[in-house]
């Protein structure tokens, strides 16, 4: 399988500096991720001529490939367990496509997937989807009350024989991330944009996905709410060691254990888990940083 | 007596009343050619009155009107040719004919639909003709012949007629729907549901809509309206309980036909919207204002 013939980035490389952050075996490897630009709409369909679709193990049907400009092509990266990475990069520069694309939600891009180490042919893409979990940067409830929202994924066939949270789960987990004051039985309708996003990554995140893929869950947060979001992430991924990528727009907030960065269709990576805190790294100040320090295209460590 | 033999008598003989009216056999009254002009008459009526208005309908009024007579004159021609000829290949023959017709008045009906659903609705409305057959003509009328032409095509008509706005109105509205619930549809699928699960909400929304015609002609059914049928064969001298129970059975069958074809279409097409690997994708053609 092409899978093994490629160079495994960086994964056994012995961290030089171990610090707080937890640092787990690789739950879910991205290679050859590409990803065709959304504007054409009508020129889809003759576009299976490329050969390397055939070496995509996911079934693509080379969609991807083809005809058309590419927003990204040949990313590859490592996701741990119970490690929280930031992907940052100018809007635009496909952070939202590579998400979906780990997700197999994207119709215009393509990768090569594995989780635990399991090709994703050997998953339903329910199943893969409910280990790979994306949460959409807007939020979208269902139901008449917010546990039923918070429930809805054991409503699906995927989940139906898994045990849903109970009232008191979804009580704490409420409170965790400053939603005290919301009763399980108001209305998701009723509530205001930013508690509807935290109601929303309650939902993802009480599947107990191998990995969270968070498209800017802090984008309509105050600084506070925020904090104690990310604060509830990271015990999360240090408790269950689940693996979180969080798009972020606003500053570093010290929780992320590595900064991978998404510019020109480049992928390039930082490790930070040996630093608690970097206050004056603004996101472009990192990105130069990360690009300055490997300059090859694709899934290099900047450590390594 | 059989209700086809009441029904169906042929028009033979003709006999002139003394008031000038004409009277066939079974006491229906043909309508001659002075008839013919009245009624032309009033279509230059509505054309006047719609010019004067400036209602914008004086054109294509009067042309719908002239392809309604050549449109059921033909019908009428033909209808007479197979009767007459009275073989089974032409009532089959006949009825894929106007299972074509049906095919291409539901594509240009719905509006805003993908490309290549002519298959699916072909079968689905072929599908809703074959269980009519089966069901009103050989199981509740039996005409002899099975296949005899004056029971099987009058009642195919009227189902396509009826089934072909329902699977338009279904279709519309769930590629109306499944666009305006996009973030959802992705959400969903994002939490692991299935292209059907995540479809589930616009599948209801559309069978609702493509009913609500239906329902509506059934409970206005002998109040508001004497339906077409019926009025058709009271106005053919038939007994008018007779026609009563043929209006009923036409409406129930109905009823049941237009839910089995748009279960029947949304199955086939639901997966539209996704791609093979079960990722929202639905491409529409541009809007026509």
């Amino acid at each position: 399988m092409s899978r093994d013939e490629e160079p495994d980035t960086g994964r056994r490389d012995e961290p030089r500096e171990r610090g707080g952050g937890t640092q787990g075996p690789v739950v879910l490897t991205v290679r050859d991720a590409r990803c065709r630009l959304a504007a054409d709409t009508a020129a889809s369909t003759g576009a299976t001529k490329n050969t390397d679709a055939a070496k995509n193990t996911d079934g693509a049907d080379g969609a991807a490939s083809g005809n058309g400009r590419l927003v990204f092509d040949g990313i590859g990266l490592d996701i741990q367990a119970g490690r929280i990475v930031d992907l940052v990069g100018p809007s635009g520069s496909g952070k939202s496509s590579l998400l979906t694309c780990m997700a197999q939600l994207n119709p215009r891009a393509t990768a090569t997937l594995t989780l635990h180490g399991r090709p994703a042919s050997d998953f339903t893409m329910q199943q893969w989807r409910h280990h790979v979990a994306y949460l959409p940067q807007k939020s979208t409830l269902f139901g008449q009350t917010v546990a039923e929202a918070i429930r809805f994924p054991f409503t699906l066939g995927v989940a139906k024989q898994l045990p849903s949270p109970d009232d008191a789960a979804i009580r704490s987990a409420l409170n965790a991330v400053g939603l005290a004051d919301i009763e399980l039985t108001r209305d998701p309708h009723d509530l205001s944009g930013g508690q509807s996003a935290r109601v929303s990554m309650l939902r993802s995140i009480l599947t107990k996905p191998d990995v969270l893929l968070a498209d800017e869950v802090d984008a309509g947060l105050d600084d506070d709410t925020a904090r104690l979001v990310a604060v509830y992430m990271a015990r999360t991924a240090h408790d269950t060691g689940m693996a979180i990528v969080r798009v972020r727009h606003r500053p570093p907030d010290g929780m992320a254990d590595c900064i991978a960065t998404l510019a020109d269709g480049r992928l390039t990576m930082r490790d930070t888990s040996s630093r608690a805190m970097e206050p004056t790294a603004t996101p472009s100040a990192a990105a130069g940083a990360a690009s300055d320090a490997a300059s090859i295209t694709t899934s290099e460590r900047s450590a390594s | 007596m059989t209700p086809t033999s009441l029904l169906f008598a042929a028009p033979t003989a003709h006999t002139v009343l003394a008031d000038g009216g004409t009277v066939t056999d079974n006491g229906s009254y043909d309508i001659d050619l002075w008839g013919m002009l009245v009624a032309i008459l009033l279509v230059l009526v509505a054309t006047a009155i719609s010019a004067v208005a400036k209602l914008g309908v004086e054109k294509s009024l009067p042309v719908a009107a002239l392809r309604a007579i050549l449109q059921l004159a033909a019908m009428g021609i033909i209808l007479g040719w197979v009767i007459q000829q009275n073989q089974w290949w032409w009532v089959i023959l006949l009825m894929l004919g106007m299972l074509g017709a049906a095919v291409q008045i539901t594509l240009s009906r719905a509006r805003r639909i993908p490309k290549g659903l002519a298959p699916s609705i072909f079968l689905t409305l072929a599908a809703s003709m074959i269980t009519m057959v089966l069901v009103v003509v050989e199981l509740i009328v039996r005409p002899a012949p099975w296949y005899s032409p004056r029971v099987i095509l009058p009642l195919a008509g009227m189902m396509l007629g009826n089934t072909v706005s329902a699977v338009a109105l279904a279709l519309s509205r769930f590629f109306e729907d499944m666009t305006e619930r996009r973030d959802e549809v992705e959400t969903m699928l994002a939490l692991g549901a299935t292209p059907r699960e995540a479809s589930m909400t616009s599948i209801r929304s559309a069978m609702r809509m493509g009913l609500m015609p239906t329902v509506a002609s059934l409970a206005s059914a002998g109040i508001v309206t004497i339906p077409g049928m019926m009025a058709g064969q009271i106005l053919a001298g038939n007994d008018p309980l007779i026609a009563a129970k043929y209006q009923f059975v036409v409406l129930a069958a109905i009823s049941a036909l237009t839910m089995i074809c748009d279960a029947l279409i949304l199955r086939l097409v639901y997966r539209r919207c996704f791609t093979g690997r079960d990722q929202y994708e639905l491409k529409l053609p541009p809007a026509k204002s």
